[in-house]
């Protein structure tokens, strides 16, 4: 198996305060991999520097074998809170986005795929919060990368849409990409992700299969995520993620 | 609890390969089924301009304040003096048509730039942009791009108006070297509204550009002669890229006697107005190139 990614010992921080800690991960390919944790725990920044979006204070960070943001033609990418403009309808949005690829797949059938062909000719304002999400996920998926992160893309989805979404990024996967996405839910990592890596404080603190994880179903995976994370709340002191 | 065979770790998982020549650089090189090659830069700009246009006129405020205000004003106070002649013989509506058309052009380059600029920096989409492989500098051009169409439009329209409302007349030649400069002229002053979009916070790019827009147009003599406004701002205009466009644009197609007698300003060589205006281009071009690099450095750390 080859590496798409590798972190080695990387830190990162925002005026003195630490986001990352010394992160080590590796995620090979043809892999779907959660990333899990708390609020501030790492994750969004972890995404950042995969795409290049931000440098690593220390450490070394490969993305499909170069450096971050060498090879965007083969990521696609959803970003937590990613901005969108205004007056573009879904069509044009992920047709004009396949074109900044050297290979995209027809705007029609990746509207289909992600359930938007009824919205096509809607304007970003127009959609609701789960639409929304399906557009970014089609956008991610129009110029058929070889790697997706996804950061919590199935925030404000409702519980079909999510089954949709996850059924879509399984295909992606068959079709022979990575997917790595962050997330704070347990269940879905559980249910999705064939590993699950839990970040906390910048640091990863376990990295094993949903079942290794419970060992083998005999420990309530809230339990095993609360030890590991040390987490007694639901939002760290600032409630945002870093 | 956490025990047992989950790898609870700070190092990394166990399945490295040794670096092989070839395989590093090579992973997941395999092409999905079913995707089929894009084609090249210009047909992503070709694309983006397209987006661009039919995305700014489904905004109504857009469409009306940018394109139809130009005319609008020309209709209001260019009709009613239209045929009134300058000392020159040069008709008062012709003036107008400069004026306003220059005025249109200034207020899209700052708004279309500064305002809609900044607030797809606001709104996150530019770093949506920066996480796929479109080129920022493919945005910028396909929004300069746009904006030149956009004042086409506004020169044609203005133009349209003038010619069979206020009886002015150019030949062929004349027509073309106006559209052509006007239109040049919203590429130039884009490098101001750049500089907006990114200097001001995305919030406060409006009202910089507002702050700036009013006494520029006044100043540059696009609304009344220089010398009905304070002296103030006929000591300001020579300084204002914006007052030595309107005067290139006048030349363009009035003699300087006109041109002088409708704007209240003494003309000067016309390299003198160029420099002005290729000078201030380049160095707000550089100011903002500057931003926009320190933004993208400041993010990435």
């Amino acid at each position: 198996m080859v590496a798409v990614l590798e972190l080695e010992d990387v830190h990162k921080e925002y005026a003195g305060v630490a986001a990352l800690d010394g992160l080590d991960l590796r995620v090979e390919e043809g892999e779907l991999v959660a990333v899990l944790g708390p609020n501030g725990a790492g994750k969004t920044t972890t995404f950042e520097l995969l795409l290049g979006l931000a440098r690593p204070t220390r450490g070394r960070v490969r993305v499909l074998g170069d450096r971050p943001g060498a090879q965007r033609a083969r990521v696609g990418a959803m970003l937590q809170g990613a901005g969108l403009p205004d007056q573009v309808t879904v069509r044009e949005l992920v047709g004009l986005v396949g074109r900044a690829y050297p290979r995209a797949y027809p705007t029609d059938d990746v509207l289909a795929r992600t359930a938007l062909t009824r919205h096509a000719d809607k304007v970003v304002t127009a959609l609701s919060g789960g639409e929304r999400q399906r557009l970014l996920l089609a956008m991610a998926l129009v110029g058929a990368p070889d790697l997706l992160l996804l950061d919590e893309p199935t925030a404000a989805m409702d519980v079909a849409s999510r089954r949709a979404f996850w059924e879509r990024a399984r295909e992606s996967v068959a079709e022979g990409a990575t997917v790595v996405f962050a997330t704070h839910d347990l269940l879905e990592a559980q249910a999705v992700a064939a590993r699950v890596v839990v970040v906390a404080d910048g640091r990863v603190r376990a990295d094993a299969t949903p079942d290794e994880l419970t060992h083998h179903g005999r420990d309530d995976l809230e339990d095993v995520f609360l030890t590991l994370t040390r987490e007694r709340t639901s939002a760290g002191p600032d409630g945002e993620d870093r | 609890m956490m025990t047992s065979t989950a790898r609870t770790t700070g190092a990394s998982r166990g399945r490295q390969l040794p670096d092989e020549p070839g395989t590093r650089g090579e992973p997941g090189t395999s092409h999905r089924p079913g995707a089929r090659p894009t084609g090249g830069v210009l047909g992503l700009l070709a694309r983006t301009v397209v987006v661009d246009l039919r995305s700014s006129f489904r905004n109504a405020e857009f469409a009306v304040g940018a394109v139809a205000v130009p005319v609008l004003l020309y209709a209001m106070f260019g009709l009613p003096n239209a045929a009134s002649p300058l000392p020159g013989g040069t008709r008062v509506g012709l003036a107008m048509l400069v004026s306003l058309t220059a005025y249109g052009v200034v207020s899209l380059a700052l708004f279309t730039f500064g305002e809609n600029v900044a607030k797809d920096r606001g709104r996150g989409w530019l770093r949506t942009l920066r996480a796929t492989p479109f080129p920022t500098g493919v945005y910028l051009t396909g929004t300069s791009l746009t904006a030149a169409l956009h004042a086409l439009l506004i020169a044609l329209s203005t133009g349209l108006l003038a010619a069979l409302a206020g009886g002015v007349r150019l030949d062929v030649a004349e027509w073309a070297g106006f559209v052509a400069f006007m239109t040049a002229g919203v590429l130039l002053f884009s490098t101001l509204g750049f500089a907006i979009a990114f200097l001001a916070r995305p919030r406060a790019a409006t009202v910089v550009a507002n702050l700036l827009f009013l006494p520029l147009a006044f100043a540059s003599g696009f609304f009344m002669p220089l010398s009905e406004l304070p002296d103030v701002m006929g000591d300001v205009a020579p300084y204002l890229p914006t007052f030595h466009f309107g005067q290139l644009a006048y030349r363009l197609v009035m003699p300087d006697t006109d041109v002088a007698a409708f704007t209240g300003a003494a003309t000067q060589p016309v390299a003198v107005h160029l420099a002005w205006v290729l000078g201030s281009a380049v160095l707000l071009g550089a100011v903002a190139l500057l931003a926009a690099r320190r933004e993208a450095v400041t993010r990435r750390g």
